[in-house]
């Protein structure tokens, strides 16, 4: 079935892409099919408990195969991911207008995104959690650049996909040693590991994790995300991928449980988060950033719950999961609704919308208040278990974390009650444009599911419950609690949601005037990526510099370098002098000829020495027996200095100059290359392993190729593939050669152009 | 066996003189080249299934014995690699027929003929179970790729084609030098006696010859320091001229590095191989990012991505051979694929240049998601054949506890991405270029163009898919060159 679901999503993909392209409604309605579908699928699921694995196998030798496991965490996160996927897609297909632009990629990526979440929610291998890991970075980023035309867009968009994919790569080599030390790439067969490659797992994971989701420092991704539209913030940056960290945190924390450094490094970054990001929803006037900024304190929180790591805090992070998804999702497509009927989101413009925009405030109300955790709502219920979870801690644990967290909720609250008066309280009456339905049907499921949850709590811990047992068996005990009676948890909430109450209204009270909080980490991101590139342009200006000598003097140095191990290697004993006293006079005048060579001034006498040089090396392979060679060594020299002294005419006399220290460095990797050479020669020829088959050769020639002269059998019948091979070689120089000569001018090519 | 053989060499040649032969009549002359190098790819996966159900086949060329002939080898590795080689040509030779009535098109009477020749260089080189007919193999993909890159004779082709021809003719010199040297120590140029004798040579000349072949092949494959003539000569070429270099030429250097240096048992130069390596992905990559062309920005990639490859080589073991020759495979069409589609965007909007682009996903849907899914291999992201390529040589690389190596392929992994971004938001994204498309080519030129991209995309989709037996080839035909016996047995018996 999960193949079927997926497949289901592919052709989605394709179908909306395709039908997308007259309307950007149809290919959104489209889109929403699969999720749908899923969302069906996935809720039958709930009644019969099952624990079914699929697999197929990609890439055997990698123990690299998509592998799903459909168990009770499988399917609460499907129904999250696919339910709210499908009610996005409905709640866009009224965001946007029909006839919007980017019908035929909006609706696909969006659906290519429910596709790689829905793939990591059900992975059970270190791999498929990977693919689809990766896969929502970039339809992440494919997301939030959908305005492309603007630059911020662009450049929020590559901030994202650059500090998520970062995470993509720890997380590649955190896997990577994990499948290492524990033998399996099976996430459900994880056993707990230890030694210093755990550590160094450890935290990639979790420097993975914070990437994803957000965490201080690598927030700044977030609310620069938020330049998406609406329902691509609402499904992808609260709902369902910044969940995606807390998924891998909380299935891997089993494993990292003997690793000293696991549990500090998450409270750390889970405790700073929950209250920098909570601070940060108080400062800003956007609406939409400050419910951004309220998932990353949100967020914190769950890391915080996760690093804990007692069967009752897992079993709180869960169920606030749970909830925020929800709420938070609600909150969003709220905001969106009101950005397109009033054109704005600035909550110093907004203001009396409690009677333009009754059911959006209603909707927002609920959410809002399920958010700051008041009774008789789903996140009530969720936010007592996380306070109850802490209250539980001991010693300097309970100060340290219980005081965050009580800390966080309160700010929470604040920014909660703030959000609600900014958007809907008194104020300037903003102007609404009518109703669209394909808006407000989502909104009202999702308001009305942070009701219903907790008029059903037993349903949802039926859900919920197993889902967490199956993180922490040890978790079975805990359930979500309708009313907990007055346990110093409920008390503590419920002061939580007073004190919140009281801040949140002073704060939102006294805001005129102030202006937007500036991004500083999101600029210092942005200034790193042009620093790279900056530093980039100097070491390729520096390296690739155009000089042709220069790359001839370090490849020919590099080269002479490279002999270096045949110096050790040289047996002077092997060394003969000479085999006929000619070889010294015509030696001598080689060398004499080339060094000549490099000193002349005028390109005659460049010809003219290199043609001695030519002429001395067929006098020593006419001393070797080669009279053959000899000959034609001796016709190639001649027709190349007639060749030259023909071409000489177009060019100007002399060489141009050449400056004193750098003819001094060309002259020294001249001779060095001189030297590398003779000394690889000699090394290489005093201990071979095996001698010429001069005497094979011989005969072979004779007996088989039936030819006297060696040199000609080896030529064409011996070796006569390599000589075909150089007679093309000749063919293809002497056509372009000619396609040089007929080629039109430069000029005039560049006018045709 | 033999036809096939034949069939990838001869036929290739044959086709380039009839392609010669017939300058007159357009279609007799792009019939006989495309037949030439279709033939040629055909027989390539010939080659494939026999081998990989009959195993590998060793062909005396002129029934000389080895010590003395030509031994031409189609052991795994030969004929993994050869098929993708060969349909990477023919993909742009079609891709080709649709570029060339237009300005950026090469001039049709050469192309044919040269890429045949290109071919059968490549098949050659491929094959060849001997030093020196590699030499040869060299210099026919020299000069065929030196006419194709300055036959239009425009000023900056001739300028950087000297860059390339020089440094490359430079390269041959010291491949010459170091035929000499092997020979001297050796008594002999066939590679399975090299494998024989090499390992039997002090340390010294051994490792000398090491290096000096890793300088050698180095030069063609474009390793860090030798790399410089590749970035500047392959953006000035015609583009489906550089994708057929891009695709192919650099890759033909690791080729024959990762047959000669396994088979000659040459693991002691695995740290230098692991330095060389590293520094390469790294100033590959960040080349790209100080680049403003499209063009240049994949040249420089071509760069980055030969360290991954190195870096599988220098470990020395199965695993990290495995790992790169899986790589090789997979960067072959990918990387042409990205410069095919550098050149529709070039057709479309008469720039490849990023500050004069912009706006293709919303005028050009289509090339953007031909663009995307290439980009993202080259970056490693999965689905893609780049990821799986990616993962089998970085785990190869924490197998053999190779950190740092391992830390700089995933930075220059990092970087791809920013680079890969770079040309994203430049050419994808934004607004569109106020000049509009200076294209001159027809609908039919078009569709021409794009299906043969579509074509070639296609074949980086269906190596993804069959990555899993694509790695086990792979592995196979590691082994082989890792266990030299297999080879030497093969060719001496």
């Amino acid at each position: 079935m999960i193949w079927v679901l997926l497949a289901a999503h592919i052709v989605g993909i394709f179908a909306a892409s395709y039908s997308g392209r007259s309307s950007m409604r149809t290919g959104l309605l489209v889109a929403a099919i699969a999720p749908a579908l899923t969302t069906a699928w996935a809720t039958t699921q709930l009644l019969k408990p099952n624990d079914t694995v699929y697999e197929m196998v990609w890439v055997q030798g990698l123990d690299l195969s998509l592998r799903f496991r459909v168990d009770s965490l499988a399917i609460l996160m499907t129904i999250l991911v696919s339910g709210i996927g499908a009610l996005v897609f409905v709640y866009a297909s009224g965001y946007f207008k029909p006839s919007a632009d980017g019908g035929s990629h909006f609706p696909a990526s969006l659906l290519l995104f429910s596709f790689s979440m829905l793939g990591l929610v059900l992975a059970d291998s270190i791999w498929t959690l990977f693919i689809f890991w990766e896969l929502t970075s970039v339809s992440s980023f494919l997301l939030v650049g959908f305005k492309n035309l603007d630059v911020d867009v662009r450049i929020a968009a590559r901030r994202a996909l650059l500090i998520t994919g970062g995470g993509g790569l720890a997380l590649l080599a955190g896997f990577l040693i994990l499948a290492d030390a524990s033998n399996t790439t099976v996430l459900s067969n994880l056993e707990p590991i230890s030694g210093p490659n755990a550590g160094i797992a450890a935290a990639l994971l979790m420097f993975a994790a914070a990437t994803k989701s957000a965490q201080m420092p690598f927030h700044i991704w977030l609310p620069g995300a938020m330049a998406a539209p609406t329902p691509v913030s609402a499904y992808l940056h609260s709902a369902t991928m910044v969940k995606a960290g807390i998924l891998l945190l909380a299935s891997t924390s089993a494993t990292f449980e003997d690793v000293a450094i696991w549990k500090p490094l998450g409270l750390t970054l889970g405790i700073s988060t929950m209250l920098w990001g909570a601070f940060g929803a108080l400062r800003h006037r956007d609406a939409k950033l400050i419910l951004a900024w309220g998932t990353i304190s949100q967020l914190g929180l769950l890391v915080t719950l996760l690093s804990v790591g007692t069967p009752k805090a897992t079993f709180a992070a869960m169920s606030l999961l749970t909830a925020h998804a929800v709420f938070k999702a609600a909150l969003f497509i709220t905001v969106g609704e009101i950005d397109i009927r009033t054109g704005t989101r600035d909550i110093y413009e907004l203001g009396g919308l409690t009677k333009s925009m009754p059911i959006t405030f209603a909707v927002a109300a609920i959410s809002a208040a399920s958010m700051a955790g008041v009774p008789l709502l789903l996140g009530f219920a969720a936010k007592e278990a996380a306070i109850e979870a802490v209250l539980d801690l001991k010693g300097t644990e309970l100060w340290l974390v219980g005081g965050a967290v009580i800390g966080g909720a309160v700010m929470t609250v604040a920014y909660s009650l703030r959000f609600v008066l900014g958007v809907f309280g008194p104020g300037p009456q903003t102007s609404v444009s009518p109703r669209r339905s394909a808006m407000t049907v989502p909104a009202v499921a999702l308001g009305a599911a942070s009701i219903a949850g907790y008029i059903f709590l037993g349903s949802v811990n039926s859900i919920v419950g197993p889902a967490v047992v199956e993180l922490d068996e040890k978790a079975n005990v805990y359930s979500l609690l309708r009313w907990p009676g007055f346990t110093p948890g409920l008390l503590t909430s419920l002061s939580v949601v007073i004190v919140g109450f009281l801040i949140g209204y002073s704060v939102s009270t006294r805001t005129e005037g102030a202006n937007a909080p500036t991004a500083i980490g999101a600029s210092f991101a942005d200034r790193s990526i042009n620093e790279v590139l900056t530093f980039a342009r100097e070491l390729i200006g520096r390296i690739q510099h155009g000089s042709l000598p220069v790359y001839l003097a370090t490849m020919m140095t590099t080269a002479s370098l490279a002999a270096t191990p045949f110096v050790t290697a040289i047996d002077p004993d092997s060394l003969r002098r000479w085999d006929h006293v000619l070889q010294i006079p015509l030696g001598f005048g080689v060398v004499a000829s080339a060094v000549a060579g490099a000193f002349v001034t005028t390109r005659l006498s460049a010809a003219l020495t290199l043609g001695a040089v030519g002429i001395g090396v067929s006098g020593l392979f006419a001393l070797h027996g080669a009279p053959d060679l000899a000959l034609t060594q001796l016709l190639v020299e001649t027709v190349v200095v007639v060749g030259f002294v023909i071409g000489l005419g177009r060019l100007s006399r002399r060489f141009p100059p050449v400056g004193g220290a750098w003819h001094a460095t060309r002259m020294a990797v001249a001779v060095l290359g001189g030297i590398a050479v003779m000394v690889a020669l000699i090394a290489s020829a005093s201990d071979p392993t095996g001698l010429p088959p001069v005497a094979a050769l011989s005969e072979g020639a004779v007996e088989q190729g039936g030819g006297k002269n060696i040199v000609n059998v080896i030529l064409t019948d011996i070796r006569a593939l390599d000589t075909l091979g150089e007679v093309v070689v000749l063919a293809t120089v002497a056509i372009g050669i000619m396609a040089l000569a007929k080629s039109p001018k430069p000029e005039g090519r560049k006018a045709a152009q | 066996m033999n036809t096939l053989i034949t069939m990838t060499i001869i036929g290739p040649l044959l086709a380039a003189a009839a392609g010669m032969a017939f300058r007159r009549s357009a279609r007799l002359r792009d019939i006989s080249t495309l037949t030439g190098v279709a033939s040629a790819a055909i027989a390539s996966f010939g080659m494939l299934w026999q081998v990989s159900s009959n195993g590998a086949t060793a062909v005396r060329v002129g029934a000389w014995n080895p010590e003395l002939g030509i031994v031409l080898v189609v052991d795994l590795f030969a004929a993994l690699v050869l098929p993708v080689a060969l349909s990477v040509i023919l993909v742009v030779e079609i891709f080709a027929f649709g570029q060339r009535r237009t300005a950026w098109g090469a001039n049709p009477e050469l192309t044919g003929p040269l890429l045949s020749v290109l071919t059968a260089g490549v098949s050659l080189a491929i094959l060849t179970g001997d030093l020196f007919t590699l030499f040869v193999a060299f210099e026919l993909i020299l000069v065929s790729s030196y006419v194709l890159l300055t036959h239009q004779g425009q000023r900056e082709q001739i300028r950087s084609g000297m860059t390339y021809v020089v440094m490359n003719l430079l390269a041959s010199t010291l491949f010459l030098f170091g035929l000499a040297i092997v020979y001297a120590a050796t008594g002999t140029v066939n590679i399975a006696l090299l494998a024989e004798r090499i390992p039997d040579l002090s340390e010294g000349v051994r490792i000398g010859i090491g290096m000096w072949f890793l300088v050698v092949f180095g030069t063609k494959a474009a390793l860090f320091p030798l790399f410089s003539w590749l970035p500047d000569s392959y953006p000035t070429a015609p583009t489906t001229i550089t994708a057929v270099f891009a695709g192919l030429l650099t890759k033909i250097g690791i080729y024959a590095m990762i047959r000669f240096h396994t088979l000659t048992g040459m693991d002691d130069l695995g740290p230098v191989l692991l330095i060389v390596a590293g520094i390469t992905m790294l100033v590959g990559a960040l080349g790209a990012l100080a680049q403003n062309d499209i063009k240049r920005i994949l040249s420089f990639h071509v760069i980055s991505q030969i360290g991954y490859m190195l870096m599988g080589l220098g470990l020395f073991s199965v695993a990290g051979t495995t790992g790169a020759i899986l790589f090789l495979v997979h960067h072959m069409p990918v990387k042409t694929v990205l410069f095919l589609v550098g050149g529709l965007i070039e057709n479309h909007q008469g720039t490849s240049a990023l500050d004069r682009s912009g706006g293709l996903v919303r005028s050009r849907p289509l090339i953007a998601f031909l663009f995307a899914i290439p980009a993202l291999s080259l970056a490693g992201l999965p689905p893609f054949s780049g990821f799986v390529a990616k993962l089998a040589v970085i785990d190869a690389g924490v197998e053999g506890l190779s950190t740092s190596i391992v830390v700089c392929a995933l930075v220059a992994g990092i970087l791809t991405l920013l680079s890969m971004t770079k040309i994203w938001l430049g050419a994808f994204w934004g607004p569109s270029p106020e000049t509009g498309s200076s294209t001159t080519s027809t609908a039919l030129n078009r569709k021409i163009m794009t299906g043969a991209t579509m074509l070639a995309v296609g074949g980086t989709l269906t190596i993804s898919l069959f990555a899993g037996s694509i790695f086990d080839l792979s592995q196979e035909a590691a082994i082989q060159l890792i266990n030299e016996d297999s080879y030497i047995t093969l060719v001496l018996s």
